[in-house]
């Protein structure tokens, strides 16, 4: 807007030529031009640029005004000539908007998913203050990890260290009967805990008194559901409930169920002082068995503070260490860290794996990353057809700005649509998810405002980024070229194309390569041989003293039913995850060495019902009287890590009172027992110690005939109900249970293969958009080569070749990596199934041929049609 | 029936006096001595192009002059139409105010 003559300012110009077109500001800037002039001549040049500026200030709102109302009108222009492009080419434009809205959907469910692992144990209002106390022991050269402590730690941290403003712990107890009156049930996830529990935590009391509720022993606090039970709506307060037949408790509160995304999970909580009462030898040094969580005071560095262990050790169990040549180091784990970071024994509840969470985050990244690269892929190819419209456009008077804004806007239109499609989809298939993950995730997630602005931006990225080809490159045209003859595409753009085909194809292969893995690893634990036998296993709990009095008769009993083959009692059963392990004194090591073992007892029979193969010596035997206090059992680990030749008739010494350390007991090993694994798969067979027991038995297995087992059953019942009377006929199927030991890796293998399935589903998507677009391209030139004599065959070879190659590229790029990630995954597994060749040739088969159903679909179309159509304009 | 908004008429009265001269320029300057209000040349720009739109003026682009940098003046007339609905809406003016002229002005 400058003015040769008179210098006129021009800075304001460069606003109005945003507003007006070349001509109108032309005609404008010289009107304004004149006028400056004149007043320059009249009145001189500061009352000019005065006048100047002012009129420019003052024109712009009419001007504004003005070309905002043609925007609009050339807006809704713009909107129908989409909506009109959308319906044109209807298959591409559904296949680029459900390629995308899936990919988005997927994304959405992960996310939720993440977002929801990653907020665990953050709803207490201390929960940056908390810290549970995990030891870290190391005893001759074994090292145990374990999320639990002493009992008398916590308080003594309070009482030692100001920084310890409180102190809980907790001892969960799995399974008891429990009875009000003629009610009577099993319940499970009870843990015994400490009345600081209510003030750590942030789980609120619906009844009952908050200071008090667990402070005296033998007072037990229910959640609503397990009150509803026993005493329907009343309040139960007051009341007493009877555990286990034998012991009673009072009622003193109902608590409210813990949410979901806390890893400390109850149903009845029970006064820690029940368990100082009922045993005042719990609160030994020498136990760690109690989960212990701390409150630490503001500002106070957790880090700095654990250093204090190592003193506070050495004070109260620097004897003990020394006595068992041991070393111990405890340390802090933030609360909120627990659920994904924390993989010790005896954890309080199954945590998640942090792991997953990245592996789960880069698939919903890739999954997006190609929906999105789909989109932008079929939208370049789309729009190299609409070099006509853009001519004719620029022709009848488009600014190239237009034409940039109209290109760019439908495809932010059509990622707008998919974002739509796409939030449909969540909340369509959120229940499946939840079933899929074991969640409960609802929508309302979604409506947090940086998730949703989130989206928008990705939704208007990718639009942005799809449509900037047809934006930029195709608005540059010169109409008279356009319009005389086609424009052909770039070859740039096609090599582009081809990287981002290979790319997508490298990902969905992964995929499909982790999924067989997974599967694979998951089969193998499965069927891993355990060392028993696990099939017909009839395993019941023996919960009240009343009904282990009466062990001996009930096996006698159950033994003579026809269809039972044998009956045996023990400690647990294998795949009940206890950990327990404990230091013995084995022969020929020095008087303070001591060697950690895993320890339960069993009961005659045992080793037949549950047929272990016995490597030398013998099992126990029940003619033998001394065996219950002289002799014990070792497995192979147990023998080898001791270095033994001959285990048979060595002596192992057992730490007889835990008071006093030096007071032990010696067992004579009778046997060496083959490897079983006595706890899931997922952990190595430990060195195993097993001693006898014949008065008592906390399960009970019974090995059934595999004929007629309901007959077998009904006859068990019956005996059951005849001897145990106060006690409910309750049992589970070993085998059964075993399995349900996988059922994480179960489901991340269904997470897996979901997302495999939806990966490929997009990849396809993308490949069949090509391909037709490809075919329509060419059409041309195949109505010449079929006129020409070629066959429909060989057409479909010419269109598929080019896309073959790329699959067999992808794969070559997928194998290693898959391999590298899976074998890490793997790593974390004690027993790992092998990588075989299979899977990769599996999944790159399977690939291959999706691709070349994908591809020779269109190109048959493309291949029978009738030549005289292609070339009918020609 | 339709009728010029007063903004309107104002402008096309200026063009009819202006005759030959009616370029926006000398279009403002006779708006701003008659109606003692200072036009901004954004305003006048517009509300000529609305007029045009309508069809009620037309433009002529006279001969290029060194003066403007080169550039052609449009020069305004009123079209057929412009005359027709100026004419109606005298007619509905006159009416109304007819037989007020003593009442305003007298007394």
């Amino acid at each position: 807007m400058s003015y040769p003559h008179s210098k006129s300012p021009n800075f304001t110009g460069r606003l109005y030529r945003l507003f007006l077109e070349e001509q109108k500001l032309n005609q404008f800037s010289s009107d304004i031009d004149e006028i400056y002039q004149q007043v320059l001549n009249e009145k001189g040049r500061i009352p000019a640029l005065i006048w100047y500026w002012s009129q420019l200030l003052i024109s712009f709102p009419p001007v504004f005004f003005r070309t905002l109302k043609w925007r609009c009108i050339m807006f809704n222009n713009y909107i129908k000539i989409a909506i009109r492009n959308i319906f044109k080419h209807r298959g591409y434009s559904f296949i680029n908007v459900a390629g995308l809205a899936v990919g988005m959907a997927c994304c959405i469910l992960i996310l939720a998913f993440i977002v929801d692992e990653l907020s665990y144990d953050r709803f207490h209002e201390k929960a940056d203050r908390l810290f549970r106390v995990a030891t870290y022991g190391k005893v001759s050269g074994r090292i145990i990890e374990v999320a639990t402590v002493p009992s008398p730690m916590g308080p003594a941290l309070i009482n030692d260290y100001p920084e310890v403003l409180d102190a809980v712990r907790f001892r969960p107890v799995g399974t008891m009967m429990v009875q009000y009156e003629d009610k009577k049930f099993s319940e499970t996830d009870m843990m015994y805990t400490d009345q600081s529990f209510f003030n750590i935590f942030s789980f609120p009391l619906i009844s009952g008194n908050p200071e008090t509720a667990l402070e005296a022993p033998y007072s037990i606090v229910l959640t609503r559901d397990v009150a509803r039970r026993y005493f329907g709506e009343d309040d139960p307060v007051g009341k007493t409930l009877k555990l286990n037949n034998t012991e009673e408790y009072r009622v003193t509160g109902i608590i409210t169920d813990p949410p979901a995304q806390s890893h400390i999970q109850y149903n009845i909580l029970m006064s820690y002082q029940t368990l100082i009462t009922r045993d005042p030898s719990t609160n030994i040094w020498a136990n760690w068995n109690y989960q212990t969580y701390i409150e630490l005071a503001e500002d106070v560095d957790y880090k700095e503070f654990e250093k204090k262990f190592e003193a506070f050790n050495e004070k109260y169990i620097g004897a003990l260490m020394k006595a068992i040549s041991g070393e111990v180091q405890n340390y802090l784990q933030p609360l909120t860290s627990i659920h994904l970071h924390s993989k010790l024994e005896a954890e309080i509840g199954v945590n998640g794996d942090i792991r997953y969470i990245y592996a789960f985050a880069a698939i919903a990244i890739f999954i997006l990353v190609i929906a999105c690269i789909n989109f932008m892929n079929l939208s370049t190819a789309r729009s190299a057809n609409r070099a006509k419209e853009v001519g004719l456009r620029k022709v009848v008077g488009a600014e190239r700005n237009s034409l940039v804004y109209q290109f760019l806007g439908e495809s932010i239109l059509l990622a707008l649509i998919s974002l739509v499609f796409a939030l449909i989809l969540v909340s369509l298939f959120l229940p499946h998810f939840n079933n899929l993950a074991a969640r409960e995730l609802d929508i309302t997630f979604l409506f947090q405002p940086w998730l949703l602005l989130g989206f928008l931006s990705i939704v208007v990225f990718v639009g942005l980024f799809a449509g900037s080809y047809p934006a930029f490159f195709l608005s540059g045209f010169r109409p008279v070229s356009v319009l005389k003859g086609g424009l052909q595409k770039g070859v740039k753009s096609g090599r582009f194309r081809s990287v981002l085909v290979v790319f997508q194809f490298s990902i969905s292969i992964m995929l499909l390569i982790g999924t067989g893995i997974v599967l694979n690893q998951l089969n193998f634990m499965r069927t891993k041989k355990l060392g028993f036998n696990k099939e017909q296993m009839l395993v019941m709990n023996l919960r009240d003293d009343e009904t282990q009095d009466k062990l001996r008769i009930l096996k006698t009993e159950l033994k003579n039913i026809e269809g039972v083959v044998n009956v045996a009692g023990s400690m647990k059963v294998p795949g009940q995850d206890f950990f327990n392990t404990s230091i013995f004194f084995p022969e020929g090591f020095s008087a303070d060495q001591s060697f950690l073992m895993e320890n339960f007892y069993i009961c005659d029979d045992f080793i037949e019902t549950y047929d272990i193969e016995i490597v030398s010596g013998r099992g126990f035997s029940s003619e033998i009287s001394t065996d219950v206090r002289e002799a014990c059992l070792i497995n192979e680990t147990a023998a080898s890590a001791l270095e033994w030749d001959e285990p048979v008739g060595k002596i192992i010494y057992v730490g007889n009172s835990v008071e006093d350390f030096n007071a032990r007991s010696a067992r004579t090993v009778v046997g060496v027992l083959k490897n079983f694994h006595h706890r899931s798969v997922q952990h190595r067979v430990e060195p195993l110690i097993l001693d006898l027991r014949r008065e008592s038995a906390s399960r009970l297995t019974i090995r059934l005939r595999t004929d007629n087992i309901i007959e077998s059953m009904k006859a068990i019942e019956e005996k059951w109900n005849e001897i145990a009377v106060h006690h409910p006929f309750e049992y589970f199927f070993l085998d059964e249970y075993f399995n349900d030991l996988y059922r994480g890796e179960e489901r991340l293998g269904n997470i897996f293969q979901a997302f495999t399935v939806f990966a490929i589903f997009i990849g396809c998507l993308g490949l069949f958009g090509l391909v037709s677009f490809a075919a329509e391209q060419r059409t041309k030139e195949i109505g010449i080569r079929k006129v020409l004599g070629s066959s429909v065959g060989s057409i479909i070879l010419i269109l598929c070749r080019e896309f073959l190659l790329l699959v067999a590229i992808a794969n070559i790029l997928a194998w290693p990596v898959a391999y590298f990630t899976m074998k890490n995954w793997l790593r974390s597994f004690p027993y790992q199934s092998d990588i075989g060749i299979i899977t990769f040739l599996t999944a790159g088969i399977m690939a291959v041929v999706i691709a070349l159903l994908t591809v020779s679909y269109r190109a048959y179309r493309a291949a029978v049609t009738n030549p005289v159509d292609a070339l009918r304009y020609e | 029936m339709e009728y010029l908004t007063r903004k309107d008429e104002l402008m096309i009265l200026s063009i009819l006096k202006l005759g030959d001269e009616a370029s926006l320029v000398k279009i403002r300057e006779h708006l701003n001595q008659h109606t003692n209000k200072n036009w901004s040349v954004g305003n006048v720009f517009v509300s000529l192009e609305k007029l045009e739109n309508k069809g009620f003026i037309q433009n002529k682009l006279g001969t290029p002059s060194k003066k403007r940098g080169g550039k052609a003046v449009k020069h305004y007339y009123v079209s057929k139409g412009g005359m027709k609905i100026l004419r109606e809406t005298k007619l509905m003016h006159d009416g109304l105010w007819e037989g007020l002229d003593d009442v305003v002005f007298g007394g």
